[in-house]
């Protein structure tokens, strides 16, 4: 029998191509790079958590962090692929759940804090290396609370945080602005140089503790207590909170 | 061989130019990858070029005739003069006599059986003017002879190597006969010679006759002298071909152009039947036939048979088209895309060499639903309607091919696989390309 089709035997079909494919693809090559480099921070990078509150443990870390994210830069990634890579972290917090069997928020945080703070402190290196100035990272859904996050956010950049966040939220901030939508536990603001933080609920122990400059506003909740603070102001809601006024002063 | 196909291609070229300028005026009308060209002499110069056959439609005198001559002159080698002797005029008291043969009645007295054959039999390129002057039952006369070049009275066949036919339609009027549809089908292209324009008009009204271009007496006695020679068909093709390489010489030396003989001519047709097509091409030629054939509920389109309402493939050509195409419309459209690639100096026939040249093959061989007319006669056009409905309907076509590329040729190759035996199933898909396939493969569908 005659075979019409024959000319189109060898015939290989092209991958078929969309623009939205090709979107996605290159998004999804940005996304494994952010998830490579956080990969080779946690497993390399060093942070004893016993220490802390010392900050130049902090810093010895996130100077190496740095480091690893500067080389992504030339991925060109967004602050949609620092948004996108929020929700991978609330994956990986899934295996971490299931290889420590965490029953609880506070067990989950308790079991590896150092985790935490390196995934807070590889955002924030994100944050400080991507060129757009208004950054949203999208908590909410995340049972853990990420470390450091805001960690030296530099001036001109804004973090929106839309959920909780865990210790030291805003340290050593150079002038950047964070706000949350959220609470935030021990530590926020610890060192704070120069940039505002504010937070919709309420902020843990020491808050404020070690800043030079700046502003905490903590809006609607309280907070459990302020740490010693050498310059700047923290509000409690309208009230100033730090330094004390005398009452002269205040009236 | 590249070069011989750009010095012959050139001279092809130079051909239309000198036509362009001198003889036929008009307006260029297509628009080939950027080349500005007028479908009517470029289409005829290919039909003349592959040995086919025009339709040339238009009101009376612009230049559908006259076109033609010019064309079968120059590529054929004949003087005018010898052309217009050879012109078969349509009119209803025309007979096989005078159109085919006669019997030769001094040698029928001495009771020889022996005919007289015609010149528009005798010279290889014909031209019939005004067709649909033709009564349906004188139309079907020449059907044979227009379909392959045998020409036969008497129990007497004249046969040529060579045949190439022109026919030329005025629009409907008093004295006009529609077309039959046999007819029509047999001829590969239909064109209209349109108006050039008031100006082009004014000019061409400006200029001398332009008769003497291509008429030498002398050499159209010598051209009767052969003609009217009792002789077999082999010696009068000798004869006919040492005339025309006279007349060659007179053209070159008048002119300087440079025309094909015999050989040259049969050399170019086989150089462009090589011309191969690309796979693009060729599944595109597939997706326009099926619309043209295609009917889900009855197997093919039949003349006879109307589609029902609410068919699935209403949005689809053929639930628009009336008739089947012929099994000489893919014919035609091999012939003249490769032609037209040739001409562009392609490698291969690519699809839009397919696209371009379709219109011209299917204008005057569909019929259309009266509902599909209605909706587009009213529409703003530069070409007569069946032009204009045939350039729609493959514009429709080559953008359904373009949005199902992909499926539609991985489903032939797919198909190709099958019938080699290979276990993998059939592709499927909407456009009737689909269907057409699997019915190949042996699976059909009752809707």
């Amino acid at each position: 029998m005659v075979n019409p089709f024959r000319e189109f035997r060898a015939y290989q079909a092209q991958p078929r191509s969309l623009p939205l494919d090709r979107i996605i693809a290159a998004r999804d090559t940005v996304m494994e790079q952010l998830l490579r480099g956080y990969e080779q921070c946690v497993t390399h990078t060093p942070l004893d958590w016993e220490r802390m509150p010392d900050l130049s443990v902090i810093d010895r870390a996130y100077t190496i962090i740095t480091q690893c994210v500067a080389g992504l830069e030339s991925l060109g990634y967004t602050e949609e692929d620092i948004e996108d890579f929020c929700f991978s972290v609330e994956q990986m917090q899934e295996q971490v759940e299931r290889q420590t069997n965490s029953q609880t928020q506070k067990q989950l945080e308790e079991e590896s804090p150092g985790l935490w703070a390196l995934s807070g402190l590889y955002l924030s290196a994100l944050c400080n290396h991507v060129s757009a100035a208004e950054i949203v990272l999208p908590f909410t859904w995340l049972s853990a609370r990420l470390h450091l996050v805001g960690y030296k956010l530099s001036a001109g950049k804004r973090l929106r945080i839309d959920g909780h966040c865990g210790d030291f939220l805003g340290a050593a901030l150079e002038g950047g602005e964070v706000c949350v939508q959220g609470s935030a536990r021990d530590w926020l603001g610890c060192g704070l140089r120069h940039g505002k933080i504010t937070i919709s609920g309420t902020s843990g122990e020491e808050t404020g503790s070690g800043m030079q400059a700046g502003e905490i506003h903590v809006l609607d909740g309280r907070i459990r207590s302020i740490g010693q603070v050498h310059g700047g102001r923290v509000y409690l809601g309208d009230r100033l909170v730090a330094p004390v006024q005398s009452e002269e002063e205040g009236a | 061989m590249a070069e011989a196909h750009t010095d012959t291609c050139q001279a092809v070229r130079d051909l239309y130019d000198f036509i362009g300028e001198h003889l036929y005026l008009n307006r260029p009308d297509l628009d080939l990858s950027g080349e500005k060209l007028n479908s009517t002499l470029l289409l005829s110069l290919l039909t003349a070029l592959i040995g086919g056959k025009a339709l040339i439609i238009g009101e009376p005198g612009l230049g559908k005739t006259t076109s033609a001559e010019y064309i079968a002159s120059l590529l054929y080698r004949i003087p005018l003069g010898v052309i217009w002797g050879s012109e078969v005029a349509g009119h209803p008291e025309q007979t096989e006599e005078k159109i085919i043969g006669r019997p030769d009645l001094g040698k029928l007295n001495q009771g020889e059986e022996r005919v007289v054959w015609s010149n528009f039999v005798q010279l290889p390129v014909k031209i019939i003017d005004e067709i649909n002057r033709l009564p349906e039952t004188k139309q079907s006369l020449i059907l044979d002879g227009v379909d392959r070049g045998n020409w036969e009275y008497l129990n007497q066949l004249l046969l040529h190597e060579e045949y190439c036919l022109f026919a030329t339609a005025n629009y409907q009027d008093p004295g006009t006969h529609p077309l039959i549809p046999p007819l029509l089908d047999r001829f590969d292209i239909m064109v209209e010679s349109k108006h050039p324009g008031a100006n082009l008009a004014f000019f061409i009204g400006q200029q001398d006759s332009k008769e003497m271009f291509l008429r030498d007496p002398e050499q159209e006695h010598t051209f009767y002298a052969v003609l009217s020679e009792s002789q077999t068909t082999p010696q009068l093709v000798a004869q006919l071909e040492e005339a025309s390489g006279h007349f060659a010489e007179w053209l070159f030396a008048r002119h300087g152009l440079r025309t094909f003989d015999k050989a040259e001519r049969r050399a170019v047709q086989a150089e462009i039947a090589s011309l191969g097509f690309s796979q693009d091409a060729s599944a595109f030629a597939r997706t326009a036939l099926a619309e043209f054939s295609f009917c889900c509920l009855y197997g093919q389109k039949r003349s006879n048979e109307e589609c029902p309402e609410g068919c699935h493939y209403t949005g689809y050509l053929c639930y628009q088209v009336q008739n089947c195409a012929s099994n000489r419309l893919p014919i035609s459209l091999r012939r003249y895309a490769q032609a037209l690639a040739w001409f562009l100096r392609a490698e291969q026939v690519e699809a839009e060499h397919v696209r371009w040249v379709l219109p011209f093959i299917v204008a005057h061989r569909t019929q259309w639903r009266d509902a599909y007319v209605a909706s587009r006669e009213r529409e703003s056009r530069r070409d007569p309607l069946p032009l204009h409905l045939a350039k729609q309907a493959v514009a429709e076509s080559w953008r359904r091919f373009a949005e199902q590329r992909e499926d539609i040729m991985q489903a032939l190759a797919t198909a190709a696989r099958i019938l080699a035996g290979e276990d993998v199933a059939p592709s499927e898909g909407d456009h009737p390309i689909f269907v057409e396939i699997k019915r190949d493969l042996g699976i059909d569908t009752v809707w």
